[in-house]
């Protein structure tokens, strides 16, 4: 083994110690790159890991668990996960487009008269929805307990470390307090795709196309 | 010795031209006359001396005063609301005939009104010889441009005199002291403001009026008696229509979806609703859905109970009885306010227009309730009202004019609207001095799954730490809604809330947007018309807070304004063929109440 294999597969061992599976062609291009652009043997691991917090995981093609079943218990797994975006779901989208876009709609809770039935309703709090993905697969994490380290500006393609025990149900990670940490990094291609005006957008879109298609399979 | 003469004449005369310029006078001015009567007698501690002006509505109030550290003469008097009205000057003065389009930028003046001419002399002749003017008009927008007017008036029959505001809340002597040791210069900021709308109602509402009498007096004799008016605040009044319109057009419904479970308590059913109301995602509900599924037991968390009162309602000022009006019994706020003043010209109710919503400490309600003990209807519980203590709900307002609107004497023997309106007044003013009902609320949360709380408000007993299997859990699904078209009420509440016109006033600016066909009514809902849709674009209110905040000039705004309210006049020029069909819908719906405006279809001319 060469002294820059030995060198590559340390530091792939070292992210896996830290529950980051990238594939082992990946650090080894990673660390060509990094040694052609100067940096040294001793800043080499940190230098990689910071090339995986900006980098995009579904380019590295490296899967780590199945969520698509029904109900699961993760118990003592950690795995780390990319952010593709957040969005807050206990709101309309629409009211959150037109909040973004700085449209006034302050006029439409003026009413002469309060309406009995949303009187003493409770006032739904937060509940962000975050797309995460490991490169292969998708799964909709769902803020069910207020965590305040989440919130809609945090960058697209931020990376965070998933702690069990840990419930997924049906393509759901429920996250509560303590499973989850915030690495860091994003994704520039991402951060442009998924502005939070054109991901509400294109889901309004969604709903629109998919309530004219029922309406075309009913009539 | 020569200051004991001095007080004497002050004191003995009543006219003002006596008093010797060695005392400082300070002339005083409100917006009405029973406000400078209470501001008066709060000042002068009920020990004012009343005389005439040329007004006969407007009196004058003198007392001694000390202020700002000398003994001063205080000459308080009164305008009846705005002063000055703005019209179009030279040739233009009968604009009725000429072209429309001359009058966005005809030369405009302003003058007094010959119904104010005498308030104007008591003023100029109360000027003179006065050392300092202090104007008491309502903290609003409204009352600075009154105050300016004023101003205009005082400072031409006497150019030296020193012009100050008074910044007060209510006619207390609290309020009133605390204004006199703060005051300030008048604001032109706000002033300018109110100019800019006031002109532009102006231009827009004369060259609309001009345009639709060139274009159907001829064709439709019956329109001419509705069209030869215009006014101010319509186009605010308008705006709200037209805002509401565009966001119900754009509005995007969105499916969402939400858990509610069922248990059963001492065979009674109770439902719970979803602490998180509802979410947008059905992958996410199902998630927490199946998680409830898995484990289902209920634990009850919280039981809250909560005394709860029903409400007596609040004395009632003239916007509250216009939005009842028009939401109870469909009566339109301008034809109730009409029966109300006929009411209380023949003496059966106090004078409805009042902003006022509390009753003064010294009122005799009781005498007021008794009166209606012998009603068939309402009798016993006027009686019950006797025995329990009159306690009136007071709200937090008063205008220092007059009282909340209430029944004055019992009138058994009204007959249609006018026995509505006055029962309604007494059921109301009935019910604002009766004790509230007292009543509980209890809340409980259960959990399901050691994360989802659902919460109810009516129900059997439960504590905490009890467990439960659901009888059912289930995700139930819906729509978001666009928000309603306004009625008469919310447009009345929204006039409210952005300062449009004054209480007296909402209703005629609401009918002459009907009138105009800017806007008209189905089922008690408004709907712009395409003429009021092109002409409302322009953003006037958001550059009218500018204007107040310093941050934009007035010209320069009316100048941007004009240019926008020009352009969209010409192209509903254009439109004309639109706009006969819209007539002539309006034309034959006008037997009933004013028509509805249709949004689309181009009707042949007539
Ligand atoms: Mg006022």
């Amino acid at each position: 083994m060469t002294e820059l294999n030995h060198s590559v597969y340390s530091i792939y061992k070292w992210l896996l110690s830290r529950h980051i599976k990238v594939p082992l062609e990946w650090v080894q291009e990673c660390v060509s790159f990094l040694v052609s652009e100067g940096i040294s043997q001793e800043l080499m691991c940190d230098s990689v890991y910071e090339q995986w917090l900006v980098s995009d995981v579904k380019t590295l093609q490296e899967g780590v668990i199945n969520f698509n079943t029904d109900i699961k218990e993760l118990k003592n797994e950690v795995f780390a996960l990319q952010m593709n975006y957040a969005i807050d779901i206990s709101k309309s989208r629409f009211s959150q487009l037109r909040a973004l876009l700085g449209v006034n709609d302050g006029n439409t809770d003026v009413q002469a008269f309060e309406d009995p039935n949303t009187k003493w309703e409770p006032k739904p709090s937060r509940c962000l929805l975050l797309e995460l993905t490991d490169g292969v697969q998708q799964v909709k994490g769902i803020e069910v307990e207020p965590l305040c380290e989440l919130s809609t500006a945090l960058e697209c393609g931020t990376k965070l470390l998933i702690k069990g025990p840990i419930k997924c149900v049906r393509g759901c990670l429920l996250l509560r307090k303590n499973c989850i940490s915030i690495l860091g990094g994003h994704v520039d291609e991402l951060v442009e795709r998924y502005s939070q005006p054109s991901v509400l957008k294109s889901l309004l879109d969604n709903v629109a196309a998919n309530q004219n298609r029922e309406l075309c399979s009913k009539s | 010795a020569r200051s004991y003469a001095v007080q004497r004449l002050a004191f003995l005369s009543s006219d003002a031209r006596v008093v010797t310029p060695l005392r400082m006078k300070v002339l005083n001015v409100a917006e009405k006359n029973d406000a400078a009567k209470s501001i008066a007698n709060v000042m002068s501690r009920g020990s004012s001396q009343r005389r005439e002006g040329y007004s006969q509505y407007n009196k004058i109030y003198q007392f001694d005063y000390m202020f700002q550290g000398q003994q001063v003469t205080m000459v308080m008097t009164s305008v009846s609301g705005h002063l000055q009205d703005v019209e179009f000057g030279g040739q233009y003065k009968s604009w009725k005939s000429c072209s429309p389009l001359a009058l966005f930028d005809a030369p405009l003046v302003k003058f007094v009104p010959d119904k104010f001419q005498p308030i104007k002399r008591t003023l100029e002749r109360e000027a003179r010889g006065a050392q300092k003017l202090i104007i008491w008009t309502d903290c609003d927008r409204e009352g600075e441009n009154i105050g300016f007017e004023i101003i205009d008036v005082v400072t031409q029959a006497n150019p030296r005199i020193q012009v100050l505001r008074a910044r007060f809340s209510e006619i207390t002597a609290n309020s009133v002291n605390r204004a006199l040791s703060s005051l300030r210069p008048p604001d032109h900021l706000q002033n300018d403001a109110v100019e800019v709308r006031r002109e532009l109602d102006l231009r827009i509402g004369a060259a609309f009026t001009r345009f639709l009498t060139l274009r159907y007096q001829t064709a439709f004799p019956e329109l001419s008696d509705m069209i030869i008016s215009y006014g101010s605040c319509q186009f605010p009044t308008l705006g709200f229509v037209v805002e509401r319109y565009k966001q119900i057009q754009e509005f995007k419904s969105e499916p969402f979806w939400k858990l509610s479970t069922t248990l059963q308590e001492e065979r009674k059913r109770v439902t719970f609703n979803w602490k998180r109301v509802r979410l947008f995602d059905y992958d996410a509900v199902r998630a927490l859905y199946e998680e409830c599924i898995a484990n289902p037991v209920a634990t009850v968390t919280d039981v809250r109970k909560k005394s709860k009162s029903k409400w007596r309602p609040v004395a009632l000022d003239t916007v509250e009885f216009e939005k009842h009006m028009s939401r109870k019994l469909k009566i339109s706020a301008k034809t109730a306010m009409g029966i109300a003043e006929k009411l209380y010209t023949a003496g059966y109710v106090s004078y409805p227009r009042t902003e006022t919503n509390k009753f003064p400490h010294d009122f005799n309600l009781r005498e007021l309730v008794q009166q209606q003990t012998g009603d068939a209807a309402w009798g016993e519980f006027a009686n019950r009202v006797l025995e329990e203590g009159v306690t009136p709900r007071n709200g937090n307002k008063s205008d220092e004019a007059h009282p909340p609107i209430h029944p004055i004497k019992y009138a058994p023997n009204l007959q249609g609207d006018e026995k509505r309106v006055y029962e309604y007044i007494t059921r109301h003013f009935l019910a604002c001095c009766s004790k509230d009902a007292k009543g509980f609320e209890t809340t409980v949360e259960i959990e399901i799954s050691s994360e989802k709380k659902w919460s109810d408000k009516d129900i059997p007993v439960f504590s905490t730490g009890d467990r439960y299997q659901p009888d059912s859990i289930q995700i139930q699904s819906g729509e978001t809604s666009p928000p309603n078209l306004l009625t008469e009420a919310d447009l009345i509440a929204l006039m409210e809330k952005h300062g449009i016109g004054t209480d007296a006033t909402h209703a005629e600016h609401i009918e002459k947007i009907q009138q105009r066909s800017y806007a008209g009514v189905q089922d008690n809902k408004f709907l712009p018309g395409k003429l009021g849709m092109g002409l409302v674009e322009a953003d006037l209110e958001s550059d009218l807070k500018l204007i107040c905040e310093g941050k934009r000039a007035k010209d320069d705004v009316l100048r941007d304004q004009i240019r926008k309210y020009r352009e969209k006049f010409e192209i509903s020029l254009q439109r004309v063929a639109d706009i006969d069909g819209q007539m002539q819908k309006y034309l034959d719906t006008q037997m009933g109440e004013p028509g509805v405006i249709q949004q689309t279809g181009i009707t042949d001319q007539p």
